[in-house]
C-alpha cells in the first residue's frame, strides 16, 4: 500500500478513497478548493455570510453526491464550480432578483472601497461588466478577477484553452469599449 | 482571425506574467512593440478590473468553523462505518437497547426484513453495489430513494450495540437534513416536507433512546443545534412549503432540547424520589420493560411538549 499523505494525493485518488468510505479525504479535497469556490461566490453576490453559507452549500452537496461522481476529463474543481453556479442560479431564482448575469457583484466592495475616485470607478467598472454578454463576464471573472489560469477556465467553462483565450479577448475589448463610452 | 488568435495568445501570456508579477504591462508592450497598440490597452483594463474587483478570501475564522463543521459530518459517516465493521464482532454480545419497547420492537424487524428482501433483489440482479453506491447519493422523490432508506433501516437493524444505534439514527438525521438542503439548492422545494419529515422522524427516534448518558445528551443537544442553524437557513430560503416544514421541524427541535433538558433533571440525584436509587439504564430498567423512571401508564410516543422558561436553562450546570 503507498503511504501517501491526503495532500499529496491526486483530486481522483483522494475522490476515489471517498468513495470507498474513506470520508477524511473529502477534508482534503475542501482544504484545497475553498478558496477558490468562496472567492468566486464572493464575486457573485453581495453579502460575505450568503457567500460563506452558499460555499458550505456548495461542499454539503458534492459530498453528498460524490458517490455518484465520475471523472470526466475536467478536475474536481470544475465539478464544484458548477455545483456553485447552480447553487447561484437557484439563489437569485429564488429570490426572485435579477438574473445571474446581472447580479450585484461585490456589491459590498463597493461600499468598503475607501476613495471615492476608486469607488466610482469600481462602480463603471461593474456597470460596464454586466452589460457583457455573459460568457463575456464570466471569462473576465475567472481569468482577471480570481486570476485561474487558463487551462483551469477552460476546464470549468467546459471549452478549450484556446477557446477561452479567444473569449478573453473579445471579452476584455468589449469591456474597454464599454468604460469608453461610460466616459463620453 | 489568424490575427485576432495570435493577439488573444500574446494577451493571455502577457497577462498570466503580470498577474504572476513576473512583468509590468511596460515590458509586455516592449515585448511585443508590433501589437503595442492594442495590447496596452487591452492590458490596463484587465489590471483596472482585476485590481478593483478581486475579493479577499475566506476568513480564518471561517475557514475554521466551516471545516470543523463539514468534518463533524464526516466522522458522523465514519461512525457509521465502524459500527457496521464492528458488528461482525459484537454480534454475540447484543446488548437490547429497545427492550423496554418489547422484544424484538416489531418496526426493526418488519425494517430487517424489508432491507434484507431489498439486499437479496439486489444481490440477485448483480448489480447490487452500483444501486446502492447510487442510491447513496439520492434524494427524496428518487426513484432510488427507498433503497437508500432500506438499506439504513438494514444497518440499523443489524446495529450490535446502543452507541451504534445512537450513532446510526444521528447520522440519519444528519442526512435528512442535508438532503432538505441539497433539495433547496438544486430548486426541488416540493420534496423537501418529505425530507424534513424525515428528519423529525429520526429525532423522534433519537429521543425515544432513554439509556442515554450526559455525553450522549450533549452529542445530540449539540446535533440539534446544528440542525436549528440549517433549518432557519431553510426559513431564509426555502419557499413556501418548505418555511412551513422547516417551521415544524424547528419546533420539533426546540421540544427535542426540553426533552433533553428534562431526561436530564430526571438523573440529577436530588431529583430522585427518596428511597430510589438514582435512575441508570440498568438490567432491572430493561427487564420490567420501561425505562426507569418512566410511568409505566405511558406508552411510548412523542415527548410531550413541555415549555420551560428561560430561567429554567440558567439553573443548568
Amino acid at each position: 500500500m503507498d503511504d501517501k499523505t491526503s495532500a499529496e494525493r491526486s483530486d481522483a485518488e483522494l475522490i476515489a478513497l471517498v468513495q470507498r468510505g474513506e470520508s477524511e479525504a473529502f477534508g482534503e479535497l475542501y482544504r484545497r478548493y475553498l478558496d477558490p469556490i468562496f472567492r468566486y461566490l464572493r464575486v457573485r453576490v453581495s453579502d460575505v455570510g450568503l457567500a460563506e453559507d452558499l460555499s458550505e452549500m456548495v461542499f454539503l452537496r458534492a459530498f453528498e453526491s460524490v458517490g455518484s461522481y465520475t471523472e470526466r476529463g475536467h478536475p474536481f474543481s470544475a465539478y464544484l464550480y458548477r455545483v456553485a453556479r447552480n447553487l447561484l442560479v437557484d439563489h437569485y431564482r429564488r429570490r426572485e432578483e435579477v438574473p445571474l448575469d446581472q447580479a450585484p457583484e461585490l456589491a459590498g466592495a463597493v461600499d468598503v472601497a475607501g476613495e471615492v475616485g476608486q469607488r466610482d470607478q469600481l462602480r463603471s467598472v461593474l456597470a460596464a461588466l454586466q452589460l457583457l454578454p455573459q460568457d463575456h463576464q464570466e471569462v473576465i471573472r475567472l481569468r482577471v478577477v480570481l486570476g485561474l489560469t487558463t487551462a483551469e477556465v477552460a476546464s470549468w467553462m467546459g471549452r478549450s484553452e484556446g477557446a477561452v483565450r479567444v473569449l478573453l479577448h473579445r471579452a476584455l475589448k468589449s469591456l474597454r469599449e464599454q468604460l469608453a463610452d461610460a466616459e463620453d | 482571425m489568424r490575427k485576432t488568435e495570435s493577439l488573444a495568445g500574446v494577451l493571455d501570456r502577457c497577462l498570466a506574467r503580470v498577474q504572476a508579477g513576473a512583468a509590468t504591462v511596460e515590458d509586455c508592450l516592449r515585448d511585443y512593440p508590433e501589437l503595442a497598440d492594442q495590447l496596452g490597452p487591452l492590458l490596463r483594463t484587465a489590471r483596472q478590473a482585476g485590481d478593483l474587483l478581486a475579493p479577499s478570501g475566506p476568513t480564518a475564522a471561517y475557514r475554521a468553523a466551516s471545516e470543523a463543521r463539514l468534518l463533524n459530518r464526516l466522522r458522523a459517516a465514519q461512525v457509521v462505518e465502524r459500527g457496521e465493521r464492528s458488528r461482525v464482532i459484537e454480534r454475540p454480545t447484543r446488548k437490547r437497547t429497545f427492550a423496554w419497547l418489547g422484544s424484538p420492537p416489531a418496526w426493526k424487524s418488519a425494517y430487517a426484513l424489508a432491507g434484507l428482501a431489498l439486499a437479496l433483489a439486489l444481490a440477485l440482479i448483480g448489480s447490487s453495489i452500483g444501486v446502492a453506491s447510487a442510491a447513496a447519493g439520492s434524494l427524496p422523490g428518487d426513484e432510488l430513494y427507498g433503497v437508500k432508506r432500506g438499506l439504513e433501516e438494514l444497518s440499523l437493524a443489524l446495529s450490535a450495540s446502543s452507541a451504534g444505534d445512537a450513532a446510526l439514527l444521528l447520522d440519519f438525521a444528519e442526512r435528512r437534513m442535508a438532503e432538505a438542503q441539497a433539495l433547496i439548492d438544486i430548486g426541488r422545494e416540493d420534496d423537501v416536507p418529505a425530507a424534513l419529515a424525515g428528519y423529525e422522524r429520526e429525532l423522534a427516534r433519537l429521543l425515544a433512546r432513554e439509556d442515554q448518558d450526559e455525553d450522549s445528551l450533549s452529542r445530540l443537544e449539540a446535533a440539534i443545534e446544528r440542525h436549528e442553524r440549517a433549518l432557519n437557513r431553510v426559513l431564509e430560503r426555502g419557499a413556501a412549503r418548505a418555511r412551513q416544514a422547516a417551521q415544524r421541524a424547528l419546533e420539533r427541535s426546540r421540544q427535542g432540547r426540553e426533552q433533553i433538558e428534562q431526561q436530564r433533571q430526571s438523573q440529577r440525584p436530588e431529583n430522585v424520589p427518596p428511597g430510589q436509587l438514582r435512575r441508570t439504564p440498568s438490567p432491572e430498567g430493561e427487564e420490567s420493560g420501561l425505562p426507569p423512571g418512566r410511568d409505566p401508564n405511558r406508552t411510548p410516543g412523542p415527548p410531550p411538549n413541555v415549555t420551560r422558561g428561560p430561567k429554567d436553562k440558567d439553573q443548568d450546570p
